[in-house]
């Protein structure tokens, strides 16, 4: 992730523009592909520890991390 | 200590010592969502904090503040090679002014397997996402609508 990309993941939203987008509903195609990032990820790796450890690595590769999924 | 030296499941169990949630980023990868974080973040009892430093002695983190400070400012850090974000409030407001309290959380606190014997006590999926609401990151956002879809996987 660049770091442009990274401040505008941690900017802080008008607290009005935050809640109107948290009553948003998530839309079904987003809420499949979740699911399915969800059900890999605790299929590859069973447990916690497992799950931390990946992303130790990840975050390892990127440098500089942070944002969404993997 | 080097950050690749760090005993993460060493860490784990010291926690289990003292009244600390796992929040942020963190407890959503525990729970299924790969998301990167580098950070630990805690929500510690307010009279734990000299039980949590004692207890992470080993790990050679060092806390940013004296214990009394840290109950004043709200929060402190403990690092080395590692990053834990230590939040030691009775209760934070939401943005929308909810006051969320430690004691409810703790409470209504779930165990989350890191190892075999070994938990990780975090708050429930609703408490979470309530904690995602402190502020108002774009990255919260985002947070709370992958907290939502497990709540719906969990129904």
């Amino acid at each position: 992730m660049s770091r442009s990309l990274r401040e505008l993941d941690l900017e802080t939203l008008p607290v009005e523009e935050f809640l109107r987008r948290c009553a948003v509903a998530v839309n079904d195609e987003s809420v499949a592909a979740t699911r399915e990032l969800v059900e890999w990820f605790l299929r590859r790796y069973p447990t916690a520890k497992e799950r931390f450890s990946y992303v130790r690595r990840a975050r390892a590769r990127k440098l500089g991390g942070g944002g969404g999924p993997l | 200590m080097e950050p690749d030296a760090f005993d993460e499941e060493a860490f784990v169990r010291a926690l289990s010592g003292v009244r600390a949630l796992l929040i942020g980023r963190r407890a959503l990868i525990a729970l299924g969502l790969p998301v990167l974080t580098a950070d630990y973040d805690l929500w510690l009892h307010i009279d734990d904090v000299e039980a949590l430093n004692a207890s992470l002695t080993p790990f050679d983190l060092v806390p940013s503040r004296s214990p009394e400070d840290a109950r004043r400012a709200g929060r402190y850090v403990l690092e080395n090679g590692e990053h834990v974000d230590v939040l030691v409030a009775r209760a934070i407001p939401t943005i929308d002014g909810v006051s969320v309290r430690f004691s409810d959380l703790w409470t209504r606190r779930q165990t989350v397997a890191y190892s075999a014997g070994v938990g990780l006590v975090m708050p429930s999926l609703d408490d979470l996402i309530l904690t995602k609401r402190f502020g108002a990151r774009r990255r919260d956002l985002v947070d709370i609508e992958y907290l939502e879809t497990l709540k719906a996987r969990s129904r």
